[in-house]
């Protein structure tokens, strides 16, 4: 079947049989060498100009979402602020509340015992001083 | 580097990044492919007006629906099948108003990208006659028959590419660009240009 024949039966809409499948794959081999497709492979290529790159640019911008607006961010961080001060006053708060008691200072000692002493010695509110109340009061008891 | 090679780096490395919306991402897809989906366009519809449009419209439907490719197809076969189904589209407009008819000369005026060829004008002279009966004998032809020629002959596409491209079966594909090629080996004649080819 020549070339002609091919395209004949091909413009007529007519189905080809395998054998002219075959002959079809063949001249389409052999045409893939041939000049005027090695032409068509070789035109020129179409730039677009950067007005168009650009005009696309700003269309698909467009189309990009909004970004939030700068007082909904500030809101956002704030709010964020605010927890994260009070869940770090929570913390410390609970970490003293639990910890060691302090020590009692030596005055405080002094003081306890004294009122001790003087419930022992029957409360009487006029006996005289101890020894520790001397001291207590900044006199020793040598000089007394 | 070849079309295929340069499409396995970018579905790989580009893709993802595409579908998360990375407008970096998507600006390098553009890039790479521009010229091929403009130049492809350009080829198939009358005046340049509609192959920006066209052309832009292409990747603006890509990036609408770029979150629902699923990387079966290439990103070539993908963008072309777009870029063919506007062409349809604006053809079957086109066929509904009066025919719209370029001014000659238009085109050449406007193509600034043309290289300068002053200090050579008569291998200029050849080339751009050249490139002229050749764009002729394109237009000349049938969208369906020019539409594969392209595909196939100049942007290298597959048959299988192809028929997925222009939504036929592989043998049609076979049969389009064979009397493609005919008609164009028929017309380049006339034109006395490539003379006994066979």
């Amino acid at each position: 079947m020549s070339r002609e024949e091919l395209r004949s039966k091909l413009e007529s809409g007519l189905a080809l049989t395998a054998i002219e499948q075959a002959l079809l794959e063949a001249y389409l081999e052999e045409d893939a060498q041939s000049d005027h497709v090695q032409q068509v492979k070789g035109m020129v290529p179409c730039e677009p100009s950067l007005a168009w790159r650009a005009h696309l640019n700003a269309k698909l911008e467009q189309m990009r979402p909004a970004p939030k607006r700068w007082f909904s961010h500030l809101g956002v961080k704030l709010a964020a602020g605010g927890l994260a001060t009070a869940a770090a006053g929570i913390a410390l708060f609970l970490t003293f509340a639990n910890g060691p008691q302090p020590e009692p200072n030596s005055i405080s000692q002094d003081l306890v015992r004294w009122h001790q002493e003087a419930v022992a010695a029957g409360g009487d509110q006029n006996a005289k001083p101890t020894d520790s109340d001397k001291v207590l009061f900044g006199e020793s008891v040598s000089s007394l | 580097m070849s079309h295929q090679t340069e499409e396995s780096v970018l579905d790989g490395t580009i893709l993802s990044r595409c579908k998360r919306r990375d407008s970096e991402a998507f600006g390098y897809l553009i890039d790479q492919y521009q010229a091929r989906v403009f130049g492809y366009v350009r080829r198939m519809v009358p005046t340049i007006e509609d192959a920006e449009d066209i052309s832009q419209e292409v990747f603006i439907r890509a990036f609408q629906s770029i979150e629902r490719f699923d990387g079966r197809a290439s990103i070539s076969t993908w963008l072309f099948k777009i870029a063919n189904n506007l062409c349809i589209d604006r053809k079957r407009r086109a066929n509904r108003r009066p025919e719209e008819t370029p001014l000659a000369g238009e085109d050449r005026d406007r193509a600034h990208g043309i290289p300068d060829s002053r200090w050579d004008p008569e291998s200029h002279v050849v080339a751009s006659e050249m490139g002229d009966v050749l764009e002729n004998v394109l237009r000349s032809m049938s969208e369906k028959l020019r539409s594969v020629l392209l595909l196939h002959d100049h942007e290298g596409l597959s048959y299988e590419q192809i028929a997925e491209i222009s939504n036929v079966p592989v043998g049609t594909v076979k049969s389009r660009l064979f009397l493609a090629r005919e008609a164009l080996q028929q017309a380049l004649k006339q034109y006395g240009n490539v003379g006994d080819l066979k």
